[in-house]
């Protein structure tokens, strides 16, 4: 498994992705003239999240490289 | 009260924080109060009922919840408060630590008030990155790689937990959680989604498999974050599972997916007490120790999903298994809430937490060393203590179902925890070989920690009054009857 910090919070913005899509697709219903808002707004909360700790943790990784130089988990006991 | 304090400049943040916190345990336990005069109390938000509009509910396991919560929180902020106050350097009072504790503990009480899974999800997202905010809050290299571990892991938890939340949804159509009881259907669909969930879910309290990302977290932030963690924000993630579990899956749980819960338990129980033992740095050691305590939690879902054809009215052991499962959350809050205040007081002492300057803590700081003990006494699970009722209870409802095989990992478990208590306590009796100097520590920081050791034991009173209360809520000592043949679902 990758151990350096980009790409683990890169993956973890694909999932969200991922995720936020297939919650928007649910949107179509069949019955109905118009897309339920109700996946709209938990999609719109959840990208606000994913946003949030995504920004989190790129501060993170940024902030452990200035201190050590170091870009990727090491292997601890 | 977590916004208004950080208008304040620093001084004023942890004045405004602290009454804050008082604030917010005083209306907790108030809220309690009204909840054991009047059963279940529900609050539907702006008039609008479920399925357009959510309601909050507190009934008694969220209102047992919820006061544990007030408690062990109104300790951990006086001892922050006269923590902080006892730092040298203005740059160690870390005044950001107050409006970020408001807004976990703000997430927690919503997380144990929501009934609507996407409330839940959002209030774990405030708890969550509350928590890592905190963790990473003392700046050290250590801390910062700690939480980001503990930050992703808790991302891919909640993307997890969404993605079961949004097939729920476009199976259902509703969110709430009373009407997806009723609305879900075994199939594919609910079954997966289930498993997901369960994973995301578990990633977030780091059961095993999960539970690489809390040693580093919790042992390299600072002590009274690391007490917050480990007794408050982990039983977040164990509440909404069990909720989850027992309320809305009820349809779709197979005999199979217990016991594998339960096999992660103990698999948890006796690897994170092996690895307590080896450990020579005593926040390590306690926090290795909170992988192992929560694995007990998850020891309780064998016995509450029956084995098919045992019907939920002849399952006596269901009282016992809830029982255990509430008092191992309420024991292990206060008790390693103690332990970790306790290595915060040892590491002001001595500037390190090696367990070597454990020696003679006996003679030097006595308060402290019997607030270990006690606490420690707990989680081994000796009488008459909170720990004890647990993991009787558990061991009672594990004989009483016969599924004998949880009873060797239980023993087991508490064989090593009593392994690395008992290391600490003999160090701490032992005569000092080097001249250790132990730095005068406000005698507050040492009594907030023992009286948290003592509410571990002190919870085994009102335990009558305790069962009856929440045998009041519906989801008290239930089980589920599983209608499909285990394996049948495979949710292996």
């Amino acid at each position: 498994m990758a151990r350096h910090f980009i790409k683990k919070i890169i993956a973890t913005i694909i999932m969200g992705g991922g995720v936020f899509l297939s919650l928007v697709s649910f949107a179509a219903r069949d019955a109905l003239a118009f897309a339920d808002p109700v996946p709209h707004a938990l999609v719109i909360t959840g990208i606000v999240v994913a946003v949030a700790s995504a920004a989190f943790a790129l501060a993170l990784a940024r902030r452990i490289y200035q201190l050590t130089g170091e870009e990727s988990f090491t292997i601890d006991k | 009260m977590a916004i208004v304090s950080l208008f304040f400049r620093n001084k004023g943040k942890a004045v405004v924080g602290l009454i804050g916190c008082l604030l917010t345990g005083g209306l907790s336990l108030i809220a309690l109060g009204e909840v054991i005069q009047q059963g279940t109390v529900i609050h539907i938000l702006g008039g609008w009922e479920p399925p357009l509009g959510i309601l909050l509910r507190m009934d008694p396991l969220a209102a047992v919840f919820i006061g544990m919560t007030a408690v062990v929180g109104v300790f951990i902020s006086l001892y922050a408060w006269w923590y902080f106050r006892a730092q040298k350097a203005a740059s160690d009072a870390f005044p950001l630590f107050w409006p970020l504790w408001l807004f976990l503990w703000a997430g927690l009480n919503g997380l144990f008030l929501s009934n609507d899974l996407f409330n839940l999800y959002v209030t774990i997202e405030v708890v969550g990155i509350s928590a890592v905010a905190l963790a990473v809050l003392s700046g050290k290299t250590t801390a910062l790689s700690a939480g980001l571990r503990y930050l992703l892991a808790a991302i891919a938890g909640s993307m997890a937990y969404l993605f079961g939340t949004a097939l729920l949804y476009g199976s259902t159509g509703t969110l709430d959680l009373g009407l997806l009881g009723q609305a879900l259907e075994p199939g594919a669909t609910t079954t997966f989604a289930l498993l997901v969930i369960t994973i995301g879910l578990m990633i977030k309290m780091a059961g095993f498999p999960f539970h690489f990302w809390l040693p580093p977290a919790h042992s390299s932030a600072i002590a009274p974050v690391s007490a917050l963690l480990s007794a408050l924000v982990v039983k977040g993630a164990f509440y909404i599972l069990l909720r989850l579990w027992m309320e809305v899956f009820g349809v779709s749980l197979a005999y199979a997916a217990g016991q594998l819960i339960g096999l992660a338990g103990a698999i948890a129980v006796i690897w994170g007490s092996w690895q307590a033992l080896t450990q020579t740095s005593l926040k390590l050691i306690v926090a290795h120790s909170s992988v192992a305590q929560l694995g007990y939690l998850l020891m309780i879902f064998p016995l509450l999903i029956l084995a098919p054809g045992v019907a939920a009215d002849t399952a006596d052991w269901l009282s016992p298994a809830w029982t255990a499962g509430i008092y191992q959350v309420i024991a292990h809050a206060f008790a390693k809430a103690s332990l970790f205040l306790s290595a915060g007081i040892i590491i002001m002492a001595v500037g390190h937490d090696r367990i070597e300057s454990l020696r003679d803590l006996v003679g030097n700081m006595r308060i402290t060393s019997m607030a270990i003990g006690i606490a420690g006494v707990s989680l081994i699970g000796l009488p008459p203590s909170g720990g004890f009722m647990a993991k009787w209870m558990l061991l009672k409802g594990i004989f009483l179902s016969g599924q004998w095989w949880w009873a060797p990992a239980v023993l087991v478990g508490s064989l090593l925890t009593a392994g690395y208590v008992f290391m600490l306590l003999r160090l701490a009796f032992a005569p000092a070989r080097e001249m250790n100097v132990f730095r005068p520590v406000p005698k507050s920081l040492e009594v907030c920690a023992l009286l948290l050791a003592l509410g571990s034991f002190l919870i085994v009173l009102p335990a009558e009054n305790l069962i009856q209360f929440l045998e009041s809520s519906e989801i008290f000592g239930s089980g589920i009857e599983s209608t499909i043949e285990g394996g049948a679902y495979g949710n292996d």
